[in-house]
């Protein structure tokens, strides 16, 4: 669809900002998914951890 | 351990929904404010159209911005007018419905410029949805942290230290998200990427005192003292929050301020769900990171108790 040209110039002025939005969302979304992301793995991460360190206390203080 | 990561998993997913219904909100039903405006020579059908316009020129060569348009000219005792071919500083070039015609610019004497105006569709308004709730967050989180270094140094209690130093490190994600959106939109709004204006300046010092803080942490080696170093640190860096906050309010300031009644329904809707969402993700985030510090002790504890 050809814009009408008149039309054109007045969102030429504008569109410019469009690049700006779209980063500051995906930089938004990007930071919050990552941040969240990390966290979340290092929770899977020290509760295997720990799993295995308090089965090792339990049999220990059975073998007691 | 259960009940903070089940805590974090309701408000992760309430603050996924609250911000997905705030970004639908913002971009699908809130409309799009102007800001300034756009002229151009013809007029076009545009719900952005805000009427003709007539701009007075009181010298030759500011013509020549106007070319396509209708003018009309004073010159030499006698109005002549039709669309403008050129203008500089020796001489105006028009045509009119009797072919063309060139005015020398020493006869110039007044001028008048008519077009079609447009409202100025300011999308860079859209980063506003989420630019203001992530920085509100960073000064409520940044309160708990100076809330619990107090309570630190009431009660000495090391679980207050680790919950102030957990409540820095959201403020720290929080106020990295604000300063990297803060910069996208000062470029959209303003046509550059930094103004030393005072609440640019203001949260930025705030961006160093929190990083700041963790310098501190990790250059002192005695727990007691790095706690209590810290606990100082953060409540005499808090008094930047309210001076951050309030500098708009207070001395001429380039940066917008929110006034009671500015929002139209659809934006204030859309602002609040942003708002509410922003505050579920940032206790989410709290909870997650209090999650994972209680772990890392339950961690020391059964090692400590394997090499008994």
């Amino acid at each position: 669809m050809e814009l009408n040209p008149t039309l054109e110039e007045v969102y030429s002025l504008v569109l410019t900002q469009w690049p700006l939005v779209a980063g500051a969302y995906a930089l938004l979304w990007a930071g919050m998914v990552v941040y969240v992301g990390m966290a979340v793995n290092r929770l899977k991460g020290l509760s295997k951890q720990i799993e295995v360190l308090e089965a090792a206390v339990a049999r220990r203080q059975a073998a007691e | 351990m259960r009940s903070l990561t089940t805590r974090a998993s309701v408000a992760l997913v309430l603050g996924g929904i609250l911000t997905l219904g705030a970004f639908l909100g913002a971009f699908f039903w809130a409309g799009v404010p102007d800001f300034g405006f756009v002229r151009t020579a013809e007029q076009a059908d545009s719900v952005r159209y805000t009427g003709p316009f007539e701009q007075p020129i009181d010298e030759a060569r500011y013509l020549a911005n106007y070319a396509g348009y209708t003018i009309e000219i004073e010159a030499g005792g006698e109005t002549v007018r039709g669309e403008l071919v050129s203008a500089d500083k020796d001489a105006v070039e028009l045509t009119t419905d009797t072919g063309s015609v060139t005015i020398d610019a020493a006869d110039f004497e007044a001028a008048r410029v008519f077009g079609s105006e447009y409202g100025r569709p300011d999308w860079g308004q859209k980063i506003f949805y989420f630019h203001v709730p992530v920085a509100e967050i960073s000064f409520i989180v940044f309160a708990f942290a100076a809330f619990y270094a107090v309570r630190f140094l009431m009660t000495r209690d090391r679980e207050n230290d680790t919950k102030a130093r957990v409540s820095m490190e959201v403020t720290l994600v929080f106020v990295v998200l604000t300063m990297l959106t803060g910069i996208l939109w000062t470029k959209a709004a303003w046509g550059v990427w930094w103004d030393w204006e005072p609440r640019l300046t203001t949260y930025f010092i705030l961006t160093l005192l929190v990083v700041a803080y963790f310098v501190l942490r990790n250059s002192v080696e005695d727990e007691e003292r790095r706690a209590v170093y810290a606990a100082v640190f953060s409540i005499l860096a808090f008094i930047d929050v309210p001076i951050s906050f309030f500098i708009t309010r207070l001395i001429p300031s380039n940066h917008p301020v929110i006034e009671s009644g500015g929002l139209e329904g659809p934006m204030l809707v859309s602002f609040i769900l942003g708002q509410v969402g922003m505050i579920a993700l940032g206790y989410a985030i709290y909870q997650l990171r209090m999650g994972e510090v209680q772990l890392y002790d339950r961690i020391e504890q059964a090692k400590a108790l394997l090499e008994r």
